[in-house]
């Protein structure tokens, strides 16, 4: 579904610029290049923001297909005897029986009443151990609840779920009594705050922000904690356990991977990754990422596995995929907050399951985790769909760290990780501080070091929800813009969608718009130049 | 990291299950990098070789929680012996090696596995607050060892251990390879030496490998 809908994306034509009213007058200058064939990308070209669709989003169905892709992969391989996943029935396509209006006006007055009342009762109303951390539980600048459609506790962000069954319960009156009136409940905004509602099928998930994030991008990360807590369950038995009680207590599946639901929140707080669809890659010479990848390909040619990955302090180094199958870039992430999360990789190599929801939301793929060099900086994963191969993929690792210190390839890992990326001032663009500069096509992103002015952490939270704000400007549902250009008091935005790439550009208050419009062809020249370090722009199969 | 270099296929897989947070990969660790770290939760299981004389031992450290039992089936399977850990602070971890782990091991291996019990957290027993009983935990352990014979093991398969001061936790595993591997009095010797480092002349050749009587 996702590989099509890519396609289709790729097919649009290119249609009329809608450019905000600013850069209007100067579009002309902005030189828009002719979108490149890519033919062998590495990740699913990414749904962007806009393609990933809020409509799709709130479909309760959305996510929900069962793919069947490791059965696939199972039977093609003519060893039925393991097989990981149930088989499920698929379900239809994509239900557009839901009516998705606005809440009428003076119902989500009422609404707003009941929450505001429960939410922001006077402290005193509200005990402070109630919520085991009291008045400052209040202030916390985004809440995540998860709750079963029963009203269970799941999860929450901040505090004891289990104190906080009340409000779960209102949550949960809120979602069932819009949805008896055949509607669906996607947000309130009371005062400061968000409140965001991702329904699904036996889960639902709601944000409370005061922080900048749009009701897109809240629901872009709800989403993606649902699929986090798909990855650890699958879908199959999520519905399985549902079916066979609806009050069930999910905390006790969960337990032990809340914490990577907390670690995915605080990546998301401060990695732009996320809100692109993007994979930010590790910069290598081209010959050298290569040479890594051909030593994966010479030594881990085994039956079932599906992917192999080398990932280096949140980035990619390398991706070897099955020919006939990609992986999205929200897979991608997940497994980067697996990584991430856990240290307890770094102590001996690890055999898990993982299911991928994008991938296959039925099934578990299997994991084997280990880091490549001493300073555990390198982590390398082999995703099988064959349970017992353990010990083939321990040996396929053993050669290709052989190869890969032979060959110079994990120092040359290290030497990246060290250099710390690259300074804004190498692109030569004066005023130029900081930019995203995604490729749409491969769903990669690049960006520069964080320089001064952004060194504090006041500062690069400023600086994230500048690009928040940008993104947000430019792929807002009610009106997407083509180009933005945003005078601020401390910095100037510009903000540039084509079919081939999204740009968010950052430049000191000063500069007027036409130095701008040049500092952005020069940028993007430059980026052209630096393309095959910064980029995977071939992917390498099996 | 993992133990490089080493192809030949294990002479032994060691498996050691128990309920969520009992200490498992603390046991672990104690046992092959030979002191104490707090660790993270274990995700799925983790895989370790460790040399013991002539031998190569594979153990496998596992997480306890409930979401990654789908594993259990790979694990178990063939494991000569099985490390059923408890926190003796707590009753209901060694409930679930009853209610759980055990029939669990006994599936997989089709009753040919050594089980041994093992009671963590030894230092943080406060005296009067003991759960389990040693004569009850004892007299499981036989219980469920049914085919083994008692008269060739020095005592019960039943320690109470301490990974944080180092109790036992050695002494568990050379129980279990004195069980399931044993070594001439040459190789013994060798191994001795070689685990020190040192050529050893103080000490009579015909030592006699006797060690502190376990737990009890």
């Amino acid at each position: 579904m996702d590989e099509s809908e890519g396609k289709e994306a790729e097919q649009v034509p290119p249609s009329v610029r809608n450019p905000d009213s600013a850069s209007a007058s100067d579009q002309d200058d902005f030189v828009e290049p002719a979108p490149e064939e890519i033919k062998n990308a590495v990740l699913v070209a990414a749904d962007t923001f806009e393609e990933i669709n809020y409509d799709d989003l709130v479909n309760e169905d959305y996510d929900s297909h069962p793919s069947g892709v490791i059965h696939a992969i199972v039977r093609s391989g003519s060893q039925d005897e393991h097989s990981s996943s149930e088989h499920n029935d698929t379900s239809t396509g994509e239900e557009s029986s839901e009516d998705h209006n606005e809440i009428p006006k003076d119902l989500s007055a009422a609404l707003n009443d009941v929450v505001l009342k429960e939410l922001s009762a006077p402290v005193e109303e509200i005990e402070e151990d109630e919520y085991g951390k009291g008045s400052q539980w209040r202030q916390e600048k985004k809440h995540i609840f998860i709750l079963s459609s029963s009203g269970k506790p799941i999860y929450s962000r901040h505090g004891q779920e289990d104190k906080l069954v009340t409000i779960m319960g209102v949550l949960q009156a809120l979602i069932s009594f819009v949805s008896a009136a055949k509607d669906s409940m996607r947000s309130i905004v009371a005062g400061d705050h968000k409140f965001v509602f991702l329904v699904r099928e036996h889960i639902y998930l709601v944000a409370v922000s005061k922080g900048l994030e749009s009701v897109q991008q809240l629901v872009l990360q709800l989403s993606y904690i649902y699929n986090q807590i798909l990855s650890v369950l699958t879908f199959t038995s999520l519905q399985k356990i549902f079916k066979q009680r609806r009050n069930y207590d999910l905390r006790r599946m969960l337990s032990g991977s809340e914490k990577f639901i907390d670690n995915l929140l605080n990546l998301m707080d401060h990695d732009p990754s996320f809100k692109l669809q993007a994979v930010r890659c590790l910069p290598l010479d081209s010959p050298v990422r290569e040479s890594i990848a051909q030593s994966i390909i010479q030594h881990a040619r085994v039956k079932d596995l599906v992917f192999a990955i080398i990932l280096a302090n949140n980035q990619l180094v390398t991706l070897v995929r099955m020919k006939k199958y990609f992986l999205h870039p929200m897979d991608l992430h997940l497994i980067i907050n697996l990584v991430n999360a856990s240290e307890s990789f770094k102590a001996a190599e690890s055999w898990t399951p993982i299911c991928l929801p994008k991938f296959d939301a039925s099934g578990f793929l299997q994991a084997h985790i280990s880091y490549l060099d001493e300073s555990c900086q390198t982590c390398m994963l082999l995703l099988s769909v064959d349970r017992e191969s353990f010990f083939i993929l321990s040996e396929c690792k053993k050669k290709i760290q052989e190869r890969l210190i032979k060959y110079n390839g994990l120092q040359a890992i290290s030497d990246s990780l060290m250099k710390t990326s690259y300074s804004c001032q190498q692109c030569g663009i004066s005023d130029l501080r900081h930019f995203l500069y995604k490729s749409r096509s491969m769903a990669q992103y690049t960006s520069p070091e964080l320089e001064a002015p952004y060194l504090s952490d006041e500062e690069q939270e400023r600086l994230f929800g500048l690009y928040l704000y940008l993104h947000n400007r430019i792929h807002t549902s009610v009106r997407p813009l083509k180009i933005l250009y945003h005078v601020g008091k401390h910095e100037t935005l510009l903000g540039w969608v084509t079919q081939q790439f999204e740009l968010y550009a950052v430049f000191g208050p000063l500069i007027t718009k036409h130095t701008a419009i040049g500092a952005i062809n020069k940028l993007l020249r430059w980026i052209k130049k630096e393309e095959t370090r910064l980029f995977i722009l071939n992917s390498a199969t099996f | 990291m993992a133990t490089p270099g080493i192809k030949k296929k294990a002479d032994l897989k060691v498996i050691i299950l128990g309920e969520y947070s009992v200490g498992k990969t603390c046991f672990v660790n104690r046992y092959i990098e030979g002191k104490f770290e707090k660790t993270e939760a274990t995700i799925g299981a983790a895989f370790f070789l460790k040399q013991w004389g002539p031998y190569n031992v594979a153990v496998w450290d596992t997480a306890g929680d409930e979401r990654f039992s789908g594993l259990s089936s790979f694990y178990c399977r063939n494991a000569g012996a099985a490390i059923l850990a408890f926190d003796l602070c707590i009753e209901n971890t060694f409930e679930t090696l009853k209610s759980r782990f055990v029939p669990l091991v006994d599936q997989a291996t089709e009753d040919n596995c050594f089980k041994v019990i093992v009671g963590t957290k030894l230092d943080l027993l406060k005296p009067g607050k003991r759960k389990v009983t040693v004569d009850e935990a004892r007299k499981y352990s036989r219980e469920i060892n049914p085919n083994v014979e008692y008269a060739k093991l020095k005592h019960d398969p039943y320690f109470e251990t301490s990974s944080l001061e180092g109790i036992n936790v050695d002494e568990v595993f050379e129980y279990i390879f004195g069980h399931c591997l044993p070594l001439s009095d040459v190789e013994r010797i060798k191994m001795k030496n070689k685990n020190r480092g040192t050529v050893d002349l103080g000490e009579s050749t015909a030592m006699t490998p006797e060690k502190k009587g376990g737990c009890c």
